[in-house]
């Protein structure tokens, strides 16, 4: 019984671990430039998640979803909701971290951990004024699944794992390939160099919030359409865990924030299936998220540079 | 026996060498300089002797003891101190604090000592902030006591961070460029001030300096790396005639043309 | 300028502050039920602070107003009681998070889980829980038990931060905030589910009835007697809090904030240092958590979530981090802001739905703003006036006592090397 659910496990493990790798090239690419934790990152892949949502409800209640094509329609939240984010992302930048820059480690953490929460209240007060509720039920656009004989895909899961992989591949080109991304890189690697070769070090910083929130925003919406109930708190954990991801695979370093999501969303989902039935009960699926914290502190306390990075010497 | 050795010291950074095969020996109430381009590793050379990297491979010896793998507050404890090259003060603190915080590993106050104000732990209190203020008087900053470190100027602030190191009692002193920054004036202030410290307090002294003029002034040897790898030491008479020294500071064409 | 205006501040009139007091309590003893009156005596205590006057008698002030007046006027208003206790509950959580946070510079977020250590110490054994792993039948604790729980629970908190500690401190920098929450969120979920296999925390359901606390045979089951013993508990550790501030540790602790490589250059260990702020903060939370179970009577793994971090940090970043005064201020102002204001100002507006003038729908119940008021607070303090509203300054010694000490010609440390040079 406990191998005959496994491909199924591996089916929602591998979904959820595209999603982190997604969010979690946000957190690494901010990190990788600014050396700092954008605490309020998850809650721009919750504003995603809900921009996306309400376009597809407002789009519904205006009638206009009746025979409309669901790819066009999902199309449509992804563009809408990653615009929304991509800006929102670049307007915190803007407000509440540039002007900390050269303050003391502490204080941008700090503003950053205070607009993650103003984001979750903002969206709860928006949603309660609009809908007098606070979390949404998404009408799902996908509802078929693959039957492979050992597991069925579900349609929309596929699609997470298509979009995501579309978009790794998309920013690894623009990080390689374009003048911009060769900025990106050159940047986080020696801000004042880079800024000697002329490189517009504000711009480049804002392109990298406008990048990073933008996929984290279209994640938000495939969460939203995957598991179809969202409420404003969504984006702490999944955060925290992306986050983790990015750790993992060695902060600052693209590869390593895919792979090392891959990793923890497939490690999870097997802690979730089968810890409860390994230990006999005593420990089941709701000490998940603990497993997942271990592995952060296990990576943090024993290779701190993650799997890909390279371990950084400090400047004495 | 030397006070220190350093043999064989090796540090690489991923595919970088900092330091390859670096072997020094300090003799006891010297002067000596680690001079070399660059980023020829004089630094990462400093941050092995302290602990802040442990050498891949080598050893340190202090007094024929091996300090390798210690952690810094540990090597301080052995009795080596150093300054930084960028300074690094208690920025909030003020200078007596300052001085007083180098005093921590002599003092010996704990926990509860400290919750109730034992009359041990006032006195000893009171003997740091005495011996914390005749420190600052012997680097002749006693004035600025109970200024904020952060808010003083750069000159005084080198010393501030030479009588904070002073004040952990230490046997050695790496001195990370002490002169950098400083006008002429300033620096022949500075050349004597260490030689006084030398003279009056039995340090044995460890220095980077780029200004030569100083370097050739102060110290009795001197140590030149150039690419992580040490290609060169001697007195400073036998330093400023070497070829391999010359090459390394003015590239090859300069010993070419000479 | 301003810095000029400010050093010429000698401090408030001492009579200005007198009638301050006296006009307070004179409106809160003749009006009824007056909020904005309480207020006013409870933050008189910080213009007691700014008063030109000598210690002694701010002290006497100080002490006059807690002691005398507070609980005289206000000791048999149920209510009163309960928000000066609270508001001490969190003064006393707040300076703890001062020593990791002010002093020490870490960043914990998690903090609220060594509060819940102490919490579920006194309330299983205060509980017939302990029944269940314990045989013997020997719980419910009575409520004497209370006065040596309170070492307990400051033991076991200040084990947990060792215990968590040891591991957490070794991360870098930003790090550590993620790790302290991660922290914080396994133990609440831990105490959620620690039902089983041993049913040792009771689950969800919490834990009830907690034994009050009980001294001469006294029952001390109201909020009046919680005002005491809190009082009683906040002057222990601002005491400490001052102890520490200009002591060795102290300044250990303050110098691995500025800079962690200078710090360990002067042989400080950064690990042993770090773990004392972590377990002495820890510790005031556990035995203010021993004195939260016993007032609420009842715990549950919801009275500890992040949010509660979160608001403890508040405090401390909004009043000034490293400063003992900033920190009563800021846990003082949030606990009234969440405790008294929002809910006024949330009666106010359900009053006005009954009476049919608003439709307030439940999710914009004012009392429900916490996040909102919590963020805006963090972003405003950090852009503005990231040393929060009163400043950490460091004390000034005197030097002429220096100069004159019975040491001062003593030879020591290295400057005895000069003798005869």
């Amino acid at each position: 019984m406990l191998l005959s659910i496994l491909p199924q496990v591996l089916v929602d493990g591998l979904t959820l671990g595209f999603m982190y790798a997604v969010v979690a090239l946000g957190y690494t690419m901010v990190y990788g430039i600014l050396e700092f934790i954008n605490f309020a990152h998850g809650e721009i892949f919750m504003v995603g998640a809900f921009v996306g949502t309400e376009v597809l409800l407002i789009a519904d209640a205006m009638g206009s979803l009746k025979g409309m094509n669901p790819y066009i329609a999902l199309v449509l939240m992804l563009v809408i909701g990653m615009l929304v984010t991509g800006a929102l992302g670049v307007g915190i930048e803007r407000i509440a971290y540039r002007p900390l820059r050269n303050a003391p480690r502490l204080v941008p953490l700090i503003s950053a951990i205070g607009v993650s929460f103003l984001l979750q209240d903002l969206v709860r007060f928006t949603e309660a004024v609009a809908r007098n509720e606070f979390y949404l039920n998404s009408p799902i656009l996908f509802n078929n699944s693959i039957n492979l004989g050992f597991a069925s895909i579900p349609q929309k899961a596929l699609i997470v794992i298509v979009i995501a992989i579309i978009m790794m591949v998309a920013l690894t080109l623009f990080v390689n390939k374009t003048k911009w991304g060769i900025a990106m890189r050159a940047v986080a690697q020696d801000q004042t160099t880079a800024s000697l070769m002329t490189i517009n070090v504000d711009k480049v910083i804002m392109l990298t919030f406008l990048i990073g929130s933008s996929l984290g925003g279209a994640t938000g919406v495939l969460f939203a359409q995957n598991y179809g109930t969202i409420d404003p708190y969504i984006g702490f954990i999944l955060g925290l865990k992306a986050f983790t991801a990015a750790v993992l695979g060695g902060i600052g370093n693209l590869r390593g924030a895919m792979v090392g999501g891959i990793i923890l969303g497939l490690l999870e989902s097997l802690a979730g299936a089968y810890m409860g039935p390994l230990t006999g009960g005593a420990f089941g699926a709701e000490y998940k998220d603990v497993f997942a914290f271990s592995i952060l502190i296990l990576v943090l306390l024993f290779k701190p540079e993650g799997l890909f990075g390279e371990a950084v010497k400090e400047k004495v | 026996m030397a006070l220190l050795e350093a043999n064989g010291l090796t540090k690489r950074f991923g595919g970088l060498v900092a330091n390859q095969d670096v072997t020094v020996k300090i003799e006891k109430g010297t002067i000596t300089a680690v001079i070399g381009p660059n980023g020829a590793g004089k630094t990462t050379f400093f941050n092995m002797i302290t602990g802040f990297y442990e050498p891949d491979e080598g050893d340190i010896l202090l007094n024929g003891q091996s300090i390798k793998g210690l952690r810094p507050d540990q090597i301080a404890e052995r009795g080596i101190t150093r300054t930084f090259q960028n300074i690094r003060l208690f920025k909030e603190m003020t200078a007596l604090e300052n001085v007083m915080v180098g005093l921590h590993s002599r003092l010996s106050a704990g926990l509860l000592g400290i919750l109730f104000n034992s009359k041990k732990v006032r006195e000893e209190e009171e003997r740091a902030r005495v011996e914390a203020y005749k420190l600052l008087q012997y680097v002749g900053i006693e004035e600025i006591a109970n200024e904020a470190a952060g808010s003083l100027p750069y000159g005084l602030q080198r010393r501030l961070e030479i009588a904070r190191a002073l004040a952990t009692n230490p046997q050695i002193i790496l001195l990370d460029e002490p002169a950098a920054g400083m006008n002429p004036r300033e620096t022949v202030e500075m050349t004597d001030f260490i030689r006084r410290l030398k003279r009056e307090l039995d340090l044995t002294i460890i220095l980077i300096e780029h200004d030569m003029k100083l370097v050739m002034g102060l110290s009795e040897y001197i140590h030149v790396l150039d690419y992580g790898r040490k290609i060169a030491e001697g007195t400073p008479e036998e330093i400023r005639n070497n070829p391999t020294v010359i090459e390394a500071y003015l590239g090859k064409s300069a010993t070419e043309a000479s | 300028m301003a810095n000029k205006r400010l050093a010429s501040f000698k401090g408030i009139p001492l009579l200005l502050t007198i009638v301050w007091i006296a006009g307070f309590s004179a409106a809160l003893f003749f009006l009824e039920k007056s909020v904005l009156a309480f207020i006013g005596v409870l933050f008189s205590i910080i213009g007691i602070y700014y008063t030109n006057t000598s210690k002694t008698i701010k002290l006497i002030l100080g002490a006059l107003v807690l002691l005398v007046i507070i609980p005289g006027i206000a000791g048999d208003n149920r209510y009163y009681m309960e928000v000066a206790s609270q508001v001490g509950i969190y003064v006393a959580m707040a300076l703890g998070l001062n020593i990791v946070v002010g002093f020490a510079g870490l960043l914990d977020l998690g903090y609220v889980a060594f509060f819940a250590a102490g919490a579920y110490a006194y309330a299983i054994f205060a509980t017939s829980q302990a029944n269940e792993f314990i045989p013997g039948n020997l719980f419910p604790l009575s409520g004497e038990w209370f006065w040596p729980f309170l070492i307990v629970g400051l033991v076991v908190a200040a084990i947990f931060g060792i215990l968590l500690g040891l591991p957490v401190l070794r991360v870098k920098g930003d790090y550590l905030a993620i790790v302290t929450l991660g922290f914080g969120e396994i133990i609440r979920i831990i105490f959620n589910n620690l039902d089983k296999p041993i049913n040792i925390t009771n689950g969800p359901q919490g834990l009830t009835p907690i034994a009050s606390p009980e001294l001469f045979g006294i029952k001390m089951n109201t909020p009046f007697y919680f005002y005491f013993i809190v009082l009683l508990v906040i002057a222990f550790i601002v005491l400490a809090n001052i102890r520490f501030e200009h002591s060795r540790l102290g300044r250990a602790w303050i110098a691995i904030r500025e800079d962690e490589l200078a710090a360990q250059s002067m042989g400080i260990s950064l690990l042993k240092t770090k773990l004392t702020a972590f377990a002495i903060g820890a510790s005031f939370a556990g035995v203010v958590g021993v004195i939260f179970a016993a007032k609420q009577t009842f715990v549950d793994p919801t009275s500890f979530t992040l949010m509660e971090s979160i608001g403890i940090l508040v405090m401390v970043i909004l009043g000034g981090s490293g400063s003992i005064p900033g920190v009563v201020l800021g846990a003082a102002f949030i606990t009234v802001l969440q405790v008294q204001l929002l809910k006024e100002f949330s009666n106010f507006l359900h009053s006005l739905q009954s009476a049919g003038i608003i439709n307030l729908p439940n999710q914009l119940d004012p009392s429900k703003f916490q996040r909102f008021v919590f963020g805006i607070l963090l972003i405003l303090v950090a852009l503005y006036r990231p040393n929060g509203l009163i400043p950490a300054k460091r004390k000034k010694n005197d030097i002429d006592a220096i100069k004159n000490s019975p040491h001062a010609n003593e030879k020591l440390g290295i400057l005895a090397r000069l003798t005869g040079k």
